[in-house]
């Protein structure tokens, strides 16, 4: 239905002029890149066909530019080569995402220093003394036609965005909606205003509808693919999907100082082949040792696949700094750990799921229920666990039945008081169990716990520890 | 906090993504209508999208 309203809105207005034509402004939206260096040289093709067709296009960014690939986020400068890439394509503008916070605020300073585009976001601030280059909005001015462009960050229901609460020290965040409202004077400034968003698609229809005084909305964060554009009212509500998928192009009629026409559609950049030049420099950028760098030693051969598994849950419960880990059987995807170096290849090649940690407080009932019931969505095998023991009976077909669980010391878990315990996004979500607390989102992954645990320790042996007994109704190797 | 799940009422985590939503809804017995993601404008959406209280997806085919 919405193609359908712009489709008619176009026509009803006039078919757009050819491209180039003065009065006419050309705007490409991308969002969420994720770090998606491998895909950039195909985006940076496709843009060089847009400004082919609009040397005077405009390129901006709804926001989360980094955090999705080692090579990016991990680089000696923290996501420079999303940035240095950016550059290359010739980003004109971008605004924050979550993830811009992920490094802190020294990398990220640093980072809008080193970008030649504009960074703007009308609901976050920091102190002039922190020196972060952020500006509200911008104006641009191409073809004779005066684009505005506010930016707008979401913020979740503790008044931050979906970041660590450290990570937003030293910020200060408002409502978006409200500060939106605040910029109204913006309209008669532009001939088209455009608000560049990183709320999600949902809160961008509700920005719409507070807004109808806005052209567009070039919006991110929930990686939706929109197909050209939805029409709430008259306003565009665009995105491109996630990590450089599609780019979404924007077209605007201006006549007489207001938009006459507009239209939107999605461009897919996978049909598109690579830049030489942008693949060059993302092949430097991967020729980083960073994968092969040792952060730790294995004192002992770990001959048992609890002993990884024990190792995976230890560094989760220091990250989380809670009571007891459960790790899956299934969250680790080897059997034995030799003696010798271990590397951050290591660490994804153990753990290459991405799952984020997630908190719950659970009484001691609650967690023999998820211990008992882990094994029904893991056909693998009893999880591995840290800051506790047990014993368990697995019957042939997997279901397990608790005989005891204990604290390190040895002393009975209390089956009726509360414990902080973490678990993978993976297990919270697929282990049907009774649990009165939803759980929440440590926002970390289990990798990168894993990854500053080993660091830290810089030694770990782990070759004979052993904190779960498993009595087999069949026995493993029986047929 | 409480999503939707092809209409479904799903309890999840905190700081969720729309796959540990269907995978929530799976494991309570759902069954997914297709193997691609969509909000409630009938637009795809990514697996590791946010999901926010109240918030409603839905699993279908692919659209042709």
């Amino acid at each position: 239905m919405g193609t359908l309203r712009q489709i008619c809105c176009a026509l009803a207005l006039g078919a757009l002029a050819p491209l180039g034509w003065a009065g006419q402004v050309t705007v490409l939206g991308i969002n969420d890149m994720h770090a998606s260096i491998d895909n950039m040289p195909k985006l940076a093709t496709l843009v060089k066909q847009e400004r082919a067709r609009d040397p005077q296009a405009l390129l901006f960014s709804a926001g989360d530019n980094r955090t999705g690939n080692p090579f990016n986020d991990m680089y000696p400068k923290p996501s420079w080569p999303m940035v240095a890439l950016m550059n290359r394509i010739g980003f004109n503008l971008s605004t924050l995402g979550n993830h811009s916070f992920d490094a802190g605020m020294d990398a990220m300073r640093e980072l809008i220093m080193g970008a030649e585009f504009r960074v703007v976001c009308a609901n976050v601030s920091a102190a002039d003394k922190d020196r972060i280059l952020l500006q509200p909005y911008r104006i641009f001015e191409r073809n004779g036609v005066k684009v505005g462009v506010l930016g707008l960050l979401q913020l979740g229901p503790n008044g931050i965005p979906d970041i660590l609460p450290e990570q937003g020290e030293g910020f200060t965040f408002r409502d978006p909606f409200a500060v939106a409202q605040e910029y109204r004077w913006l309209r008669d400034q532009c001939d088209v205003l455009i608000f560049l968003t990183h709320l999600g698609f949902e809160d961008d229809v509700e920005l719409a509808r507070q807004c109808p005084w806005v052209d567009a909305i070039i919006g991110g964060h929930t990686h939706t693919k929109v197909d050209g554009a939805h029409m709430e009212g008259n306003v565009m509500v665009t995105q491109a999907g996630c990590r450089c998928g599609y780019l979404t192009r924007l077209v605007f009629d201006v006549q007489e100082g207001r938009v006459a026409a507009k239209e939107a559609k999605l461009l897919p950049v996978a049909d598109c082949a690579a830049d030489p030049e942008a693949q060059e420099m993302v092949d430097q950028f991967k020729d980083d040792p960073y994968l092969q760098e040792q952060i730790a030693v294995n004192a002992a051969d770990i001959t048992e696949r609890e002993g990884v598994g024990c190792l995976f849950a230890d560094a989760q419960r220091e990250k989380a700094g809670c009571d007891i880990a459960v790790a899956n059987f299934g969250s680790i995807r080897v059997d034995t750990l030799p003696a010798g170096p271990l590397r951050m290849s290591d660490v994804f090649r153990i753990d290459p799921f991405g799952n984020d940690m997630v908190l719950f407080r659970l009484t001691g009932e609650e967690l023999a229920d998820l211990i008992t019931n882990i094994s029904l969505i893991d056909h693998h095998g009893m999880p591995s666990v840290s800051g506790m023991g047990y014993t368990a009976k697995l019957d042939r077909n997997n279901k397990a039945s608790l005989v005891e669980m204990h604290h390190e010391d040895g002393s009975p878990i209390d089956p009726a008081k509360t414990y902080t315990v973490v678990t993978s996004s993976f297990v919270a979500s697929s282990t049907q169990f009774k649990h009165a607390d939803p759980g929440r989102s440590l926002k970390v992954k289990c990798c990168d716990a894993f990854a500053d645990f080993l660091k830290k320790r810089g030694t770990v042996d782990y070759s004979t520890v052993r904190r779960a007994k498993v009595i087999r109704e069949v026995p493993r190797d029986h047929h | 906090m409480k999503v939707y799940v092809d209409n479904k009422e799903i309890e999840v985590f905190d700081g969720a993504r729309a796959a540990d939503a269907v995978r929530a809804y799976v494991a309570g017995g759902g069954e997914k209508g297709g193997t691609v993601l969509y909000d409630a404008y009938g637009n795809e959406i990514a697996g590791d999208s946010p999901m926010k209280a109240g918030r409603k997806i839905f699993t279908r085919n692919p659209k042709k």
